[in-house]
């Protein structure tokens, strides 16, 4: 993994894109050299031998046929086009080459696919791979191409729930206490002397007034004792704030 | 294995950017966008009457469009684009019962749509078809197709769409084969060999060949526009002499010549005949023959003779059409200058008026003269005939005009072809304008008093009218984003409400809401409400040509005064050059009302000299005008408004102009200097060649004038600042080669030059990548997209320019003291799909992040904020990188589908993205244009200025209400308790 994401890496910063398929396996290689490469084919329109790519475009998520028209099946972004029949079949001629193929539906997205077609008019389709090109992982021809789902434009919308609500950081600091205040003496019979001796024996566990020394009395034995420790406490702040 | 772990190193990458950029929630589309479809101007069109979906109309169009319209509204029941450029470009559509087949690129893609549902019944492809030479076809009965290529004539059936036979052409290196007609049994097809004889080719149906002939014609070009008659004659006229040649196809030994001058024609005039085919192929054989402007001459052809049936002087449009065994003539043509249109029906072979068919019809100016007429006749209520007529306007307007006297509706088709677009800003309302003008005045304090009250009270007023309105807007606006793109007649009686409406049109709270001012190809000027994509006026200027310049038609569209300077009206100016005459012409108009303005002629300054270089100076004279500074051929330089000569002397030493001249491929850099005799002239400073023989050059792009950028640099992880190297001047080239050695191996280069000094401030050159390139140039970084040979892909690359550490100069930037050459950072990154335009969001003070917008080739509009597109990106993701808030380099670019601004509402074709400030500076408003226009707003950082539309109003409100009451309750309780207690 981490091999292939490097050379890929060194390829691609350095911006004249020099394309380095020693660095690939030998044997994708000579793969793609079997399908030759742009090199050699014209691109002009018209003269040459086309050839005929095959395919139908299926989408299980509907049953009705108005997705026919509005499906456009584009190669190289539009140098070629193929329309579907009723069926969702298509077909496209091109000279032999390598091409991309989207499918484009407003609502539906679809794999994107690379056809190449040898001079002799062999056809092979693969999955699209712009990060390595030359890696095949072959696809079965004549092209099946199935929707593969509906695309989500939006962003949910944040629904009000109540759980949300009640388990919210807020309404937990604010009404945990309070509940604990209100609902708690309620639950406890506070004029049973049983329990308010017992009460009194926890609190007195819970607040060790008398053994600790007040807060306040600890400041006021410190600073008090000192007026210079104080101020100079007091004038560093305010040299920085300066 | 690999591209699954890339697959999910992908979608953390889009969860770390997902929390930085706005997305559309569902019930959002469609409040503040807008789309629109078009189909382009329409070259053929055909009706399909009846059946269950009604009358439609079918089109092909000059931008590559096949489409049905309803013929009851307008609105496109299906459209098909073929393939953009020469290989879509339709060379014949003809229909037949419920099917529709078009050849296009020469016979490179027959295709059969269907004519209800527009998906393809079948397609084919005539080997050896050249695209430079147009296809024709015929039908003959019910289902045999016949297609006339290059070199052959390939015959199908319609309905199951198999090659019924094929046969070879001969000599068609020669002999050019343009027109093929339908006798009876026998299918002739007609070639020209040029200034040598014309041959004849009659094909028995099965497709054996039944003759072959030529008839010599030493007069005859290969560009002469013929026409078949009938199935039986051929018309040729000899574009020399204007004389009329006829041919029997049967049996014609010799072209029968009618000399036109007969009919009194003066022959001075007319420049080029057209000729045009009349009615169908039923009807008598008549020809009309365009002999000047608005003029025709109808010729009858029978047995090889023609006669001269009728002079038509002054019809700007006519048509055949049949109603029961009786043929008409329907003659169009505008009363002068006024919004009526005349439509005459007479007998075709008598010339008895018909009037039944003669109306006076509302046909608004600004459609200019209708230019083509389609007319259909159907049958009333009441007996009598009512006639429809589809009107293919000068302005590339399709009308249907009914019977009554009123257009049924109305599509606007120059839309599809806008050229520059401009957004203006509403002028404040009065009542904020009267706010404003208190400021000026010297009157006593209660005066002022009295105006201030007044003005509030007025604006209290104002509110509520609005509040009511806001209320019933949301009714309205319930149909979502499916605004229609015809004008149906009553919005177009709506228009006149809407002028009562005084608040409508004036500057909103955000300045969300504006006009957008777009030029077309065909001369027509719109104002668009950016709200509901409705034009609130439109300007039709029929002189108004196209400027041609490098790949794509020009006008230029200037903005010399915004509305900022009331009571100075704002002012518009559209720059192109007269259709006639060549020269450059100059319209001015007010952009919010779309009328002239005063100070220049409503008929257009017409410049009396070849343009060169026109550019808009960003000072302002002392009525707050930009002059607009044009050079001529002669590098002199001329200014308008031309009190303004004076301005622009006192700004002569720091005007500096370029000019890219594409067939020498050398850019010259001029100096403004005065000459003896006080006049502005160009002085060239500097030249850069970029080696024509090599490369060319295919774009100049300059920076946006309007744009601010908020920060001098960036903050790196050290705390030191990397400042930018913000030159204004700087100008982007970018040329294309091929290489010499290496067969089929494109390369293309990118310039960056300092307009100034011409100084070169960086180039590279990409090895095996070609275009098409699409360049974006904004603050300090250039984007280009290129199409990678080598690996098949394309690719994406950025470049960003820092000048260090230190800023040489902190208060503004000047070329000729220029800064070291700057730190130039780059880095490319893999695209997923195709880019057709490419633009950058553009804020009102260049504080929110840039966001980049794709127009991808698929239909969707893509916007990835500018920090995917960084040429930092690390490798590793360090620390310090993390700090900086640096997003690792991956390389391949997402295109998760929530970043499609356009949704689901498709756009094709689209060559333009046009992109505004609005007065919120989280918001960037969008047009994109091309085939279809679709309108939005984009906020890259989301909206960090405003409450979130979501904004649970009710819930603070209810909690807050909540606590009041409950504090009140629970002060009375305790009352009452101390109460009670007291009393124990």
């Amino acid at each position: 993994m981490k091999t292939i994401v490097d050379s890929v890496r060194t390829i691609l910063t350095i911006l004249v894109v020099v394309g380095r398929p020693s660095s690939l396996s030998p044997n994708l290689g000579a793969a793609a050299s079997e399908v030759g490469p742009e090199d050699g084919v014209s691109f002009g329109g018209g003269g040459g031998q086309r050839f005929l790519i095959e395919g139908k475009v299926s989408i299980p998520y509907t049953t009705d046929q108005d997705w026919v028209p509005t499906t456009r099946v584009v190669l190289d972004g539009g140098q070629y086009l193929g329309f579907l029949k009723n069926d969702g079949s298509f077909t496209a001629s091109v000279p032999s080459g390598s091409y991309t193929i989207d499918i484009a539906h407003p609502f539906y997205v679809f794999d994107s696919i690379r056809v190449d077609i040898t001079s002799k008019g062999k056809i092979r389709a693969r999955r699209l791979n712009n990060i390595q090109p030359s890696l095949v992982l072959t696809i079965p021809y004549p092209l099946k191409i199935k929707a593969k789902g509906r695309a989500s434009y939006f962003q949910q919308r944040e629904q009000w729930r109540i759980t949300d609500f009640l388990f919210s950081p807020m309404v937990l600091t604010m009404f945990l206490p309070f509940v604990l205040l209100m609902i708690l003496p309620k639950l406890i019979n506070t004029q049973d002397p049983e329990t308010q001796r017992e009460m009194q024996q926890t609190m007195g566990i819970l607040n060790p007034k008398q053994s600790l020394p007040e807060l306040s009395e600890v400041f006021t034995k410190i600073f008090g004792g000192g007026n210079n420790a104080k101020k100079a406490a007091k004038s560093k702040p305010a040299k920085k704030r300066s | 294995m690999n591209t699954l772990d890339f697959s999910i190193i992908f979608q953390f990458a889009i969860l770390l950017f997902d929390r930085n950029i706005q997305c559309l929630y569902e019930d959002q589309a469609g409040t503040f966008d807008w789309r629109q479809q078009y189909v382009g101007r329409a070259q053929f069109v055909e009706y399909i009457q009846g059946g269950q979906s009604g009358t439609r109309i079918i089109v092909g169009t000059e931008q590559n469009v096949v489409a049905a319209i309803n013929g009851k509204n307008g609105q496109i029941g299906w459209r098909q684009v073929l393939e953009k450029g020469p290989s879509g470009h339709i060379n014949d559509l003809k229909v037949s019962g419920n099917y529709v087949v078009t050849a296009s690129a020469g016979g490179e893609h027959i295709r059969c749509f269907n004519a209800i549902s527009g998906s393809l019944h079948w397609e084919s492809s005539i080997p050896g078809a050249l695209p430079s030479h147009p296809a024709s076809i015929q039908i003959h009965g019910s289902d045999l197709v016949a297609v006339l290529s290059y070199d052959r004539i390939v015959a199908y059936n319609i309905e199951a769409g198999n090659e019924l036979w094929s046969l070879a052409l001969t000599d068609s290196t020669k002999v050019k084969y343009s027109y093929l007609a339908f006798s009876e049994e026998v299918l002739y097809a007609v070639g020209i060999s040029d200034r040598s004889h014309v041959s004849l080719n009659s094909v028995r149906l099965d497709g054996t060949e039944k003759t072959s002939r030529s008839v010599a014609a030493v007069w005859i070009a290969s560009d002469n526009k013929c026409s078949i008659l009938k199935g039986s004659h051929l018309v040729c006229v000899d574009k020399n002499s204007g004389i009329l040649q006829i041919l029997s196809l049967a049996n014609g030994v010799n072209f029968a010549p009618l000399v036109l001058q007969d009919v009194k024609v003066d022959y001075n005039k007319v420049s080029f005949p057209n000729l045009q085919l009349l009615g169908d192929p039923h009807s008598p054989a008549v020809i009309a023959v365009e002999v000047g402007d608005q003029e025709y001459v109808l010729v009858a052809v029978e047995n090889g003779k023609a006669r001269v049936v009728k002079h038509l002087p002054k019809v700007a449009a006519l048509q055949v059409m049949g109603m029961g065994e009786q043929w008409l003539l329907l003659t169009a043509r505008r009363s002068d200058n006024t919004d009526v249109l005349n439509v005459f029906g007479s007998d075709l072979l008598t010339g008895s008026p018909v009037h039944e068919l003669s109306h006076s019809i509302k046909y608004p100016i600004h459609h200019g003269n209708p230019q083509r007429l389609y007319g259909t006749l159907s049958k009333l209520r009441d007996g009598s005939s009512g006639l429809s007529l589809l009107t293919c306007g000068e302005d590339h307007s399709l009308v249907l005009l009914t019977h009554s006297g009123k257009a049924l509706w109305t599509r606007e088709e120059a839309l599809a072809s806008i050229l520059s677009v401009e957004m203006v800003d509403l002028p404040v309302s009065q009542i904020m304008a009267k706010m404003e003008d208190e400021f000026g005045t010297n009157d006593n304090i209660l005066q002022m008093f009295l105006k201030r009250f007044s003005t509030q009270l007025s604006q209290l007023w104002t509110f509520a009218l609005q509040l009511k309105h806001r209320l019933r807007i949301p009714r309205q606006h319930h149909a979502g984003g499916s605004i229609s793109e015809t004008e149906r007649m009553s919005e177009e009686d709506s228009d006149d409400d809407e002028g009562l409406d005084e608040t409508y049109l004036t500057r909103d709270e955000f300045n969300l809401h504006k006009i957008i001012v777009v030029v077309t190809g065909p001369g027509k000027v719109f104002g668009l409400d950016s709200n509901t994509g409705v034009s609130i006026w439109k300007t039709f200027y029929p002189s108004l040509g196209t400027f041609h310049r490098i790949d794509r038609d020009v006008l230029l569209l200037f903005v010399q005064r915004t509305t900022a300077h009331f009571p100075h009206q704002p002012v518009c100016t559209v720059l192109g050059k007269d259709k006639v005459s060549g020269l450059p012409i100059m319209f001015s108009f007010h952009p919010i009302t779309g009328l002239p303005s005063e100070s220049a002629p409503s008929e257009g300054r017409r410049l009396n000299y070849k343009i060169v270089n026109a550019v808009m100076l960003t000072q302002m004279d002392e009525h707050f005008l930009h002059p607009i500074v044009v050079m001529d051929s002669e590098k002199k330089f001329h200014v308008y408004p031309q009190s303004d000569v004076d301005l622009v002397k006192q700004f002569s030493a720091s005007l500096f102009m370029f000019t890219t001249d594409i067939e020498t491929g050398i850019i010259t850099g001029y100096g403004v200097e005065l000459d003896k005799k006080q006049q502005l002239i160009g002085n060239p400073l500097w030249t850069v060649d970029t080696n024509r023989n090599l490369q060319a050059i295919t774009k100049v792009v300059t920076k946006r004038a309007l744009e601010h950028v908020h920060s001098q640099g960036i903050v790196l992880e050290d705390r030191s600042v990397q400042y930018k190297y913000l030159n204004p001047n700087l100008i982007a080239v970018l040329t294309e080669g091929e290489e010499a050695q290496q067969k089929a191996s494109a390369f293309f280069s990118v310039y960056l030059i300092d307009g100034v000094t011409g100084n070169l401030v960086f180039h590279c050159t990409h090895k095996k990548s070609k275009g098409p390139i699409q360049l974006m140039h904004s603050e300090n970084w250039i984007v280009y997209n290129y199409w990678n040979q080598k690996q098949r892909r394309m690719e994406l690359a950025v470049l960003e320019l820092y000048e260090g550490t230190r800023q040489s100069n902190a208060t503004a930037f000047t070329s000729f003291h220029p800064p070291p050459p700057p730190i130039v950072m780059r880095q490319a990154y893999i695209f997923p799909g195709h880019i057709s335009a490419l633009a950058t969001t553009i804020t009102e003070k260049g504080i929110t992040s840039k966001q980049l917008l794709f127009a991808l080739e698929t239909g969707g509009v893509l916007g990835l904020p500018k920090l995917l597109i960084d040429p930092r990106r690390p490798e590793v993701l360090s620390q310090e990188a993390r700090e900086e808030g640096l997003v690792p380099y991956l390389p391949e670019l997402p295109r998760p589908a929530d970043h499609i601004i356009n949704y689901h509402q498709s756009v094709f074709n689209i060559h333009g993205i046009h992109t505004a400030p609005a007065g919120l500076e989280s918001t960037s408003l969008v047009l994109c244009y091309g085939l279809d226009l679709f309108y939005t707003r984009v906020m890259p950082s989301k909206m960090f200025d405003v409450l979130k539309e979501d904004f649970d109003y009710f819930f603070i409100s209810s909690v807050l209400i909540g606590m009041i009451v409950v504090s009140v309750i629970t002060q009375r309780l305790a009352v009452r308790k101390a109460l009670n207690r007291a009393w124990k």
